[in-house]
């Protein structure tokens, strides 16, 4: 096994005068992809944003590529999407893009064709649908080949065939040697990811792959593991 | 079966009528921090200007000599429009009263309509509530009752200050009503402007140009001898027309009436046959690829101002022309000193030559360009809002690199804009033959930069403290701060009072020398302020609206 690309101990995170994290531990590594699940409000995008650097008041030990997280080396390796698409709605697809290619300093590369919006390219992110602005946020993440990923939901809203092909890129990247973290509140995704991490009101509640937890629970419904899972703990 | 459906339908008639009751309650709260805000407004104006004017000029002799000389000074008549009686408190307060807050009432009436229409549908809101029960005509008239609501509350503003200023009750309902005449116009202008324009901010944009074409009209109707009948064509004319206190002709009412009736019902019209979430103007739809301004976040924020930087250098241009040109016409003939000395009480001393009201004109430059740059920072807040700084924090892309190559762009806008007012006023002013020194106004234009750099780097500092209120802040400081630096000294108020607001500490450049030192230590504690700014917001959590 590969060392840890990010890893995290006794992390606590305060946002908003309330306390989201408490004390949790947990490692991720290159060359696989890590999904971090839970319900909505568990500490799921605290958790990306205290990884991409982005989170003030966090307390712990907490490495991000054997950095500190934020530092200049880390932010030119990271690729971050946040849930709420954050492109430009006044600039094109591929001026999108183009942009956060600048901010990098890489090359555009084929990443319109990775999620499928050739064919969108001159078009206004203002006009364009909730899934395809969701691609667009996706490809501005992925421009210049970054090592470590960190997509927050980047599949909801999606329909299944679209869901499908972008868990496939995912796996891709993993395979290229990228470290990702993808977070979704749809367990049943779990089924794409190497490794999950189970969150559940800042806590994290067990970590370990799908074949793991469905032996641990004995279904074969992640929903429903998900749901023994916390009965057992 | 008759009944059954009859009762069915008064059910859900009444559920709809809850359903427009809640959307108009919604709409009034949120709309309640604005309403105060300008009733406080109305409310000392109208009450300011008849106590001033009785102590200043307390004998007939006094209004006669001041009525001779200055009622007709276009300077004067430039902002407060045309004056009809000056001998008496109730012709005067009319003149200064309504002449300057029919201008606000017309940009309430805007600001209440694009919010109540345009941004709730930006926002997604607006679907979410036509999906349920209320139908579309109902959600209109929700936001049109609410609208109303503010407007008789700007009404009981404007008559119980002029009725603490010692007005009778009768005239001073009728002058109130005067000035609230604006609001369902620029209402329907708003909602009209709301249903064309694609997004929000066009639509501020539309109704802003549609405002300042008002008041040109106004300007040139008031100060021109043969155009005086362009006054009928705005409705910031109207109100004049309706002349409270010097021979009220309650007939013009029907002008604001029936133009409110036709621009409303015809936006309502628009809004009842088109997509939530578009515009009548379609928004294009695709784009040759322009890779320009892309490399870096302050190339992008520059590339994504630029059509607002363009609108304000035009309109602060334009205006700056027409003051170097006007200036000509003043003159001092036939002022006593005692009534330059009164005049002075009155914050307009200086008016009395070409170069004297070009520097008191241009205390409104030094507002405009506060504004300005205040408006940069709230675009920077804007980025935060909208998630997209969240993602371009996580790169290589600094905190402190990011705020500061915003504030260093608002500057250099601002400064850009400030130094070509100054040069169109001189271009002005010479084209009509005034003799005035070029390098003199390029200072009066660098005169507005110290009070603006201030209130940038307040604005900056709002941003690192309290990100979710900087837009508020911002604008309130500059506002308030103008408008105390124009009543304070009327109220009584002490000197070092007074001499709090920024404004006190700008000289009437050309005709008074730029305050070097005032300058420094304005830039000094905005800058000051700026790098305080950084350093918060260096440490702050990222926060959404």
């Amino acid at each position: 096994m590969t060392s840890a690309a990010v890893e995290f101990e006794r992390l606590t995170v305060t946002r908003g005068g309330r306390e989201v994290l408490h004390q949790v531990a947990g490692s991720f590594a290159a060359g696989r992809v890590t999904g971090l699940f839970g319900p909505s409000g568990s500490g799921k995008s605290t958790l990306i944003r205290a990884i991409a650097g982005v989170q003030a008041s966090v307390q712990g030990t907490l490495r991000v590529l054997g950095e500190q997280p934020g530092s200049m080396k880390v932010r030119r390796a990271l690729g971050y999407m946040t849930q709420a698409p954050s492109v430009y709605e006044d600039l094109t697809v591929a001026e999108n893009v183009r942009y956060f290619a600048a901010i990098r300093g890489g090359e555009l590369g084929a990443v319109l064709e990775r999620v499928q919006l050739v064919d969108q390219s001159d078009q206004l992110v203002r006009n364009l649908s909730g899934g395809q602005r969701a691609r667009v946020s996706l490809a501005a993440a992925l421009v210049a080949n970054p090592r470590l990923l960190l997509l927050d939901e980047p599949t909801v809203g999606l329909d299944p065939l679209l869901r499908r092909e972008l868990w496939g890129l995912f796996g891709r990247l993993a395979a290229e040697g990228g470290a990702l973290l993808v977070s979704s509140h749809v367990l049943d995704e779990a089924r794409h990811c190497d490794e999950v991490i189970l969150l559940r009101e800042g806590t994290i509640v067990a970590q370990l792959s799908p074949a793991e937890l469905a032996a641990r629970t004995g279904t074969d419904d992640l929903d429903e593991a998900f749901i023994r899972l916390i009965e057992q703990t | 079966m008759a009944t059954a459906a009859l009762g069915h339908s008064s059910a859900t008639g009444r559920a709809q009528l809850y359903g427009t009751v809640a959307i108009a309650r919604r709409a009034l709260r949120d709309a309640r921090a604005r309403t105060i805000g300008f009733a406080y407004l109305f409310a000392a104006v109208a009450y300011i200007q008849p106590v001033s004017y009785r102590h200043t000029y307390p004998t007939v002799a006094d209004r006669l000599s001041f009525a001779h000389s200055f009622a007709n000074n276009k300077a004067v008549v430039l902002f407060y429009g045309k004056a009809y009686d000056l001998l008496s408190v109730g012709g005067y307060s009319a003149w200064r009263v309504g002449g300057i807050l029919v201008i606000f009432a017309a940009v309430f009436g805007l600001l209440a309509a694009v919010r109540a229409l345009r941004a709730e549908e930006d926002a997604g809101r607006a679907e979410l509530i036509l999906g349920g029960i209320v139908g579309r005509g109902s959600a209109f008239f929700a936001s049109m009752m609410a609208i109303g609501g503010g407007a008789l509350l700007l009404w009981v503003a404007a008559f119980i200050g002029s009725v603490l200023g010692g007005l009778p009750a009768g005239g001073s309902a009728y002058l109130a009503l005067a000035i609230v005449s604006a609001v369902p116009v620029f209402v329907g202008v708003g909602a009209l402007a709301s249903q064309l324009a694609p997004t929000r901010r066009v639509a501020l944009e539309l109704g802003g140009a549609a405002v300042a074409v008002c008041f040109v009209l106004r300007v040139i109707a008031d100060t021109s001898s043969s155009l005086g009948w362009l006054r009928w064509v705005t409705p910031l004319g109207w109100a004049e027309e309706l002349r409270p206190f010097t021979g009220a002709q309650p007939l013009v009412l029907l002008l604001p009436a029936a133009a409110s009736a036709l621009l409303i019902v015809s936006a309502w019209r628009i809004a009842a046959s088109r997509d939530v979430g578009s515009g009548l103007l379609r928004a294009r739809d695709s784009a040759e690829p322009r890779f320009g301004l892309l490399s870096s976040p302050t190339a992008e924020a520059l590339r994504s101002e630029r059509t607002s930087m363009i609108v304000w250098l035009a309109g602060v241009g334009a205006f700056s022309f027409v003051v170097g040109v006007i200036s000509k016409s003043i003159s001092s003939v036939g002022i006593s000193k005692q009534l330059e000395r009164e005049l002075q009480k009155l914050g307009s001393g200086s008016v009395l030559t070409p170069t004297g009201y070009i520097g008191f004109s241009f205390i409104f430059f030094v507002l405009a360009m506060s504004l300005f740059a205040v408006s940069q920072v709230a675009a920077a807040r804007h980025e935060e809002v909208d998630e997209r700084l969240e993602t371009l924090l996580a790169l290589p892309v600094a905190r402190t690199g990011w705020l500061g190559g915003r504030l260093a762009l608002a500057g250099v806008a601002t400064a850009v804009i400030s130094l070509l007012g100054g040069l169109l006023a001189w271009a002005g002013a010479v084209s009509q033959g005034v003799s005035l020194s070029l390098p003199k106004m390029i200072e009066a234009g660098a005169n507005c930069l110290p009070v603006a750099f201030l209130f940038l780097g307040v604005a900056a500092l709002a941003y690192g403290l309290v990100p979710r209120a900087t837009v508020g802040i911002a604008y309130g400081l500059v506002v308030v701060a103008f408008l105390w630096q124009l009543f304070g000294s009327l109220l009584g108020a002490p000197k070092w009072l007074v001499d709090a607001t920024p404004f006190a500490h700008v000289g009437f450049v050309p005709a008074q020398p730029f305050r070097v030192g005032a300058a420094a230590v304005l830039i000094a504690i905005g800058v000051l302020a700026g790098l305080v700014a950084m350093a918060f917001f260096r440490r702050r959590d990222l926060t959404g609206a």
